[in-house]
């Protein structure tokens, strides 16, 4: 029962971590219509600039600055690139982000290796809270669920409250409207290009240390996100949060427990079934070898039943 | 009409340059880069039946090509053991025949919803099948891989196919037929309907077309030909493992298709071309190949949507316009600038990468036909110095001349 108490708050916490992506995300395609590919790799780049600071400063430095390089960044690539292929329209916009996370890739090998960073968790918050039933649990656990919380609040108080806020829920709906009432348009698009994409350096900077910092952990954390936000529903922030946790904790969950169907079998009575020939796998499967699997699996049966995904308005 | 016949005279010559190349020069190195180019030709001409003649963007074609892949390996391996007597040559037929199937399967759901859900989908897919090929190392090998032996008795013409001149001829073939064959679909009823689902969706319906099998049956076209080019792939390797689904090689004929151009039919052929001989041949310069490459993909995005091909045809209409002289005023203006940029660009790539992934940073790293020390700041400063001379004369040409002119056209228009 512990096990499982543990596998759902790390679940849960895990969860946290993604829609701190999908929501710049989500954010993003809402208002500019990009779903922007190399979203997760500046999630990467927030992991190793928090680990060059936190080598020369400390990890409170890599906390606060991180985040506001990528976000430079982040604003600089939407003044200088997806502006200008946009007038190329939807499809060139996505091929551009690809190519600038196939870019990313290389360059975080060029500058930091091949090989992980020694990104540590520090001293201070490692320390174990608490412990139930002989498992500990780690007060940077306690740490980043306190950041994502704090960072959602942030946010909800910056879409719902401020000036800034009111522009870009109207822009979500009526951009030209807004244009022609004299606001900046573009310059309210490069703000929230940067301030989604910060949002993702800040989720490196915290997850970073707690995951593994490698140039692969780009491409890991991408696919899922984007099985996440279709998964929710294309521009639906609510969907895109239902979905982080949903498979967040099922991810969990299935590295949690073992069985196999051979098990299953002969718990029900019958003779263990002696497996030959092609996909004689099936019979001794873990659910650990499947939780790579589970997200594509899904957004697959999803989209059969339900095209538009969980709470989607929009048809593309 | 002479377009037509100087199009065919030229098809001809690279006809007859591609079969007389391997009898004219022994050399193996030669025999191969054509095998693999008629292989990555094929494949990337049947993505191009997806993102150029439709306006599908798929990040998950590999699926096809690694079903064509390990259907052909199996093939190979039952005719040499006797259990099937279907003569060698005929493999790309099962090849074809497997990424039909997967496309047909797949493509109903996938092909519901074109643009950005459509190219999500695919990425979704391509993860599924990648992830589920590695639990079952049974059937597809697991790191090592299933590999075969292509030399069975069972052939048609009575050729061995040991020899590498040998396949490559069977491959050549196979690719000549799927190439002429996607020619003449893209100029079919259906092709030009693809082209109006691709433009304007909405329009298509009220015509009286389903937009969504017209989608679907590309999507088919599109996997079988990927099929055939896997099963091509398996004859020249004859080994595979699971990665081959996976999104490095959906990326790689991605970025292959753009960069030859994605308007044009015979785009993906010149850009097969390209990406191969860089491939070869900048992989063994320098270690920092793969940047370049992302960068090379950037640019062509940034600055010619219609790729290498694009560049190539909108010459002769440059010249004409601006004069030669004007041409090249236009040159002496950004030339200087872009060569200075490129310098500087790529010693500070190579330095970077020799100092943070080489055993020891004070090895001297052969740069520009000279050794240098990258632990020495003066390296650094040239480097930063060309970036800068760069930069100051792109302002300079800026401001000086008009900015070169960008080409405005909807590329690929999103369907709904």
């Amino acid at each position: 029962m512990d096990t499982f108490a543990f596998a759902v708050v790390n679940g849960l916490l895990y969860g946290m971590l993604l829609f701190m992506l999908a929501s710049g995300l989500t954010l993003i395609f809402s208002l500019m219509g990009v779903l922007n590919f190399a979203h997760a790799s500046f999630f990467m780049l927030g992991a190793y600039f928090a680990y060059q600071l936190s080598s020369i400063g400390n990890f409170w430095m890599g906390l606060v600055l991180a985040p506001l390089l990528v976000g430079l960044l982040g604003a600089t690539v939407e003044r200088y690139g997806l502006r200008v292929v946009h007038r190329h329209g939807h499809v060139a916009e996505l091929l551009f982000t690809f190519g600038l996370a196939y870019l990313i890739e290389e360059l975080v090998r060029l500058v930091w290796g091949r090989q992980p960073v020694p990104y540590r968790i520090p001293e201070v918050l490692d320390f174990p809270l608490f412990s139930i039933g002989g498992i500990d649990y780690s007060a940077y656990r306690a740490f980043m669920f306190a950041i994502a919380v704090l960072m959602f609040l942030g946010l909800l108080a910056l879409l719902k409250r401020t000036r800034v806020g009111l522009m870009v829920q109207a822009a979500l709906s009526h951009p030209d409207v807004l244009w022609a009432l004299g606001h900046n348009v573009p310059r309210l698009f490069m703000l929230v290009f940067g301030g989604g994409v910060a949002l993702a350096g800040l989720a490196g900077v915290i997850g970073g240390n707690y995951l593994v910092t490698e140039p692969g952990m780009a491409h890991q954390m991408g696919t899922i996100l984007f099985v996440i936000v279709v998964f929710g529903g294309l521009g639906s922030l609510l969907g895109a949060f239902l979905a982080s946790i949903l498979i967040g904790i099922l991810q969990t969950l299935m590295v949690a427990f073992d069985g196999t169907l051979t098990d299953l079998v002969v718990s029900l009575g019958a003779a263990a079934p002696q497996a030959t020939g092609p996909f004689r796998e099936i019979w001794t499967i873990t659910p650990a070898n499947l939780a790579p699997v589970l997200p594509y699996l899904l957004l697959v049966v999803l989209l059969i039943v339900r095209p538009r995904g969980l709470l989607g308005t929009r048809e593309t | 009409m002479t377009r037509s016949v100087s199009f065919l005279l030229l098809g001809l010559l690279a006809l007859s340059a591609a079969l007389a190349l391997p009898l004219v020069s022994d050399s193996r190195f030669l025999t191969l880069f054509l095998t693999q180019l008629a292989v990555m030709v094929t494949f990337a001409m049947s993505y191009n039946v997806l993102l150029g003649q439709t306006g599908l963007l798929s990040f998950g074609h590999a699926v096809y090509f690694g079903g064509g892949v390990f259907a052909a390996l199996y093939l190979i391996t039952a005719i040499g053991g006797g259990a099937l007597a279907l003569p060698l040559e005929f493999i790309p037929l099962g090849g074809a025949l497997a990424g039909l199937a997967m496309a047909a399967v797949l493509g109903l759901v996938s092909v519901r919803r074109a643009g950005t859900t459509f190219a999500m989908i695919s990425l979704g897919m391509a993860e599924l099948i990648t992830a589920a090929a590695m639990v079952f190392p049974s059937v597809f090998g697991g790191e090592q891989g299933v590999s075969t032996d292509r030399m069975v008795d069972v052939t048609l013409t009575g050729l061995g196919y040991g020899r590498p001149s040998e396949i490559y001829l069977l491959v050549l073939v196979w690719a000549l037929v799927s190439v002429a064959l996607m020619v003449f679909l893209s100029r079919s009823p259906l092709g030009r309907m693809a082209n109006a689902v691709r433009d304007n969706p909405q329009r298509v319906e009220f015509l009286g077309y389903d937009p969504y099998w017209i989608r679907f049956l590309q999507f088919c076209i599109a996997g079988t030909f990927a099929g055939l080019a896997g099963s091509l792939f398996a004859l020249t390797f004859e080994i595979a493992n699971a990665e081959v689904f996976g999104l490095r090689t959906s990326a790689n004929v991605l970025i292959a298709t753009y960069l030859g151009g994605i308007t044009y039919v015979l785009g993906p052929v010149v850009g097969a071309f390209v990406v191969l001989l860089l491939e070869l041949n900048l992989a063994r310069i320098t270690d920092a190949w793969l940047f370049y490459y992302g960068l090379l993909f950037l640019a062509i995005i940034l600055f010619a949507p219609r790729g290498l091909t694009g560049i190539l045809a909108e010459l002769p209409g440059a010249l004409r316009r601006h004069g030669a002289a004007g041409c090249l005023r236009r040159a002496l203006v950004w030339g200087p600038a872009v060569l200075s940029g490129l310098v500087g660009g790529v010693m500070l790539v190579e330095l970077s990468y020799h100092l943070s992934n080489s055993f020891d940073p004070s090895d001297p790293l052969r740069l520009f036909w000279r050794d240098v020390d990258a632990t020495n700041w003066g390296v650094w400063a040239l480097a930063l110095g060309a970036c800068a001379l760069s930069a100051a004369l792109v302002l300079r040409a800026r401001r000086g001349g008009r900015r070169p002119e960008v080409v405005v056209t909807p590329l690929v228009e999103e369907g709904s």
